[in-house]
């Protein structure tokens, strides 16, 4: 599906003819970096609070950003989210890789914005 | 909820169903149940774009209201609702006798989702992200589909006439009804609304050949009226002396204090 397509600029322009998603993608991105500050000296219960906010924005960015024809920035966010449904589920991953993945989801949307 | 707005416009559920019988399935009018305004505007673009009228609605609580009130020819449901899951929300249409097709919208991957989206009562499912020329086609084959079952029930406030089976069915409880009763209820729900002549209900209820004793048709509404006042309808039925009734929809009813 989406990894099989690629998406033109007209196309995008099309799916997005008043730049109100590229917009969002702005505002997912400072809403990702300013939960991801600090995250990894945040008491447990804080760290757990933020990380299921990460989850919830990674899971609409995932669905929205790939129907709007952002498919890497789609990728991004839902490796992010199923590494954190990982831990989440009890199995103790290494805290470094949802960081690695938040981290390279920003980068992408970076990209994506340029 | 609007038919031009984005999902989150919620400001009362009004939704008109003027017209719904005469769009034809290349004018459909759709719900698409979805909190995500980005995903919302652009499901709504593509399909007006196509020629259908779109009503778009955010949660799930006003979503049941609007499929209630509309005859809708499909439903847009997405699975991740902020007031209630989606498949709740498929059953509880589903239970309510809302027969529409459903479109469900899941998250990528989730199998689990997709087979409970379909179990629930969905009719098909659309996996998030998606391409809209799929969308486009999905929702041109569930259009296609035969409407046979739902012209088969009526649909007025809580009640769901079916004349198949000759049982109406109020709150998701069947209303045991007379026959008479019966054909009674069906003719002033097809007829919602509007003033149906004494002579008409007679014509319908009997033969040409039948004895109709003068006030027959007054003890057929007066215990029409009973049964549905015990079973909590949402409608009643008014009377205009020397002209006819006229079954239209009222407020539910407060529940007597416990």
């Amino acid at each position: 599906m989406p990894e099989e397509r690629s998406i033109t600029a007209a196309e995008l322009a099309l799916l997005d003819p008043d730049g109100a998603f590229s917009s969002r993608l702005a505002a997912d991105r400072d809403v990702l970096t300013a939960l991801a500050r600090g995250l990894s000296t945040a008491p447990a219960e804080s760290r757990q609070r933020r990380l299921a906010e990460i989850e919830g924005v990674a899971h609409r960015l995932g669905g929205a950003a790939g129907t709007f024809g952002y498919l890497a920035v789609s990728d991004a966010a839902f490796e992010l989210e199923a590494r954190i449904a990982v831990r989440r589920g009890g199995a103790e991953g290494p805290f470094a890789e949802i960081q690695d993945r938040l981290a390279a989801l920003v980068s992408t949307l970076d990209e994506a914005l340029r | 909820m609007t038919s031009s707005g984005a999902a989150g416009e919620q400001a009362g559920v009004a939704v008109s169903g003027e017209g719904t019988q005469s769009l034809t399935a290349s004018q459909a009018r759709i719900l698409v149940v979805e909190d995500d305004r980005d995903i919302a505007g652009l499901v709504g673009r593509e399909l007006r774009a196509l020629g259908h009228t779109v009503d778009i609605i955010g949660l799930a609580e006003d979503a049941l209201v609007a499929a209630r009130a509309a005859d809708y020819a499909l439903m847009i449901v997405d699975l991740g609702l902020p007031d209630r899951d989606g498949l709740d929300l498929v059953r509880e249409m589903r239970r309510r006798s809302i027969e529409a097709p459903i479109l469900m919208l899941t998250g990528r991957g989730k199998v689990e989702d997709r087979v409970s989206g379909l179990a629930s009562g969905a009719d098909d499912y659309l996996v998030k992200p998606f391409a809209v020329p799929e969308l486009r086609a999905r929702v041109a084959a569930l259009l296609r589909r035969p409407s046979r079952i739902k012209r088969s029930r009526l649909t007025v406030a809580n009640i769901v006439v079916d004349r198949n089976s000759l049982e109406a069915v109020i709150d998701g409880s069947s209303l045991p009804l007379a026959l008479k009763q019966f054909q009674l209820l069906e003719l002033l729900v097809r007829r919602k609304n509007h003033m149906t002549p004494k002579r008409m209900i007679e014509e319908a209820l009997y033969g040409f050949n039948d004895e109709v004793s003068g006030n027959a048709i007054e003890a057929h509404i007066y215990k029409l009226r009973q049964a549905l006042r015990a079973a909590g309808a949402e409608v009643r039925i008014e009377t205009r002396r020397g002209i006819g009734y006229r079954l239209v929809e009222c407020a539910p009813r407060p529940a007597p204090d416990a």
